[in-house]
C-alpha cells in the first residue's frame, strides 16, 4: 500500500485545481495605492547583531571594570577594641 | 484586443484604463502565486497590491527582453521573496524572538482545492512551505501555476535543465516528508 502511494505523484493532489479570485476591494486599494506620493518602504537595515555584539562587550568591559575597583579599595579589617595596631598599620601603610 | 506589450505602452503613458484592463488580465495569476507562496490570504492581497502598484510606476522601465508576463511574474516571485525575508527579519528584531514552529504558516487551504483533495494538498502546501527559496519558486510556478518549464527558467533567469534538477530535487525532498508523516 505503501508502495503504492510512493509511487503516485507528489503533487497529485493539487490536479483539477482553480484559481482563487483575488478580492474585489483589491483593485481600489492598488488605485489608492498608486495615489500616493513614493517613498522607499525598505526601513533603514540596523546592523542588529553587531549592536548586540557591542552592547556585550561594553557590558562586559563594565564589569571588569567594576571588579577591578573592588579589588582595589577592597576594605581592610574592621576596627574594634581587640584590633592590633600593627595589623592596622599592614593594612593601611601606603609606604610599605 | 490589445496585447501585453500594448497595454503596458499605455500604462506607462498614463491611461488608467489600460491599467485596469491589465490588472483584469494578471490579477488572478499574481495573486495566485502570493497565496501559495506565502500561504496568508492577507500577506497574498499586500504582495498584489505592492506587485501592480511597482507595474504602474515601472512600465516605462519596461526593455522589453521578455514577455510582459515572465515580467510580471518576476516581480511577483520577488515581492514574495521580499516579504518572507521581512517577516524573517521582523522575527529577528524582537527581544524574545518566535519560536521557528510559531513563525510557520498557519494550516493553509488553498480555496480552489478540490473537496477530495483538501486534506492531502494541505500536508503538500505545509511542506513545499518549508522548501529553498529557489526549489519552492520552481515548484510554485511549473505545478501551482501550470506554467512551462521554459517559462518558469525565464522568470527565475535561469536554464532549463536547471529548473528540471530544481523540481527533481524539490520531489524528492517532498516524497520523503510525506513518507515520514504518513508512517
Amino acid at each position: 500500500m505503501k508502495k503504492e502511494k510512493s509511487k503516485m505523484d507528489v503533487f497529485e493532489s493539487l490536479r483539477g485545481m482553480q484559481p482563487a479570485a483575488p478580492p474585489d476591494f483589491l483593485f481600489n486599494s492598488i488605485l489608492n495605492a498608486i495615489e500616493q506620493p513614493e517613498f522607499t518602504t525598505t526601513a533603514p537595515m540596523i546592523p542588529i547583531r553587531q549592536l548586540r555584539a557591542v552592547a556585550a562587550s561594553l557590558l562586559l568591559l563594565a564589569c571588569l571594570n567594576g571588579f577591578a575597583i573592588a579589588q582595589k579599595y577592597k576594605p581592610g579589617p574592621k576596627m574594634n577594641n581587640q584590633t592590633e595596631y600593627s595589623n592596622l598599620t599592614n593594612s593601611y601603610n601606603l609606604y610599605e | 484586443m490589445y496585447t501585453d506589450e500594448e497595454l503596458l505602452q499605455a500604462v506607462a503613458q498614463g491611461q488608467q484604463e489600460a491599467f485596469a484592463k491589465l490588472y483584469q488580465r494578471f490579477a488572478t495569476q499574481v495573486y495566485n502565486t502570493a497565496l501559495s507562496y506565502l500561504q496568508q490570504t492577507e500577506d497574498a492581497e499586500e504582495v498584489t497590491q505592492d506587485v501592480f502598484v511597482n507595474i504602474h510606476r515601472s512600465a516605462s522601465n519596461f526593455q522589453g527582453n521578455s514577455t510582459v508576463r515572465t515580467w510580471i511574474y518576476r516581480i511577483a516571485i520577488n515581492k514574495c521573496m521580499d516579504k518572507l525575508r521581512q517577516k524573517s527579519a521582523q522575527n529577528r528584531f524582537r527581544l524574545f524572538p518566535l519560536q521557528p514552529e510559531i513563525n510557520e504558516p498557519p494550516e493553509f487551504r488553498h480555496p480552489g482545492i478540490l473537496l477530495e483533495n483538501k486534506e492531502a494538498a494541505s500536508r503538500l502546501f505545509h511542506h513545499i512551505y518549508s522548501l529553498p527559496e529557489t526549489q519552492k519558486t520552481a515548484v510554485i510556478l511549473s505545478y501551482v501555476e501550470d506554467l512551462p518549464r521554459q517559462e518558469v527558467a525565464d522568470i527565475m533567469g535561469t536554464s532549463r535543465k536547471a529548473v528540471e534538477s530544481l523540481l527533481q530535487r524539490a520531489k524528492k525532498s517532498l516524497r520523503e516528508k510525506l513518507d515520514a508523516e504518513d508512517s
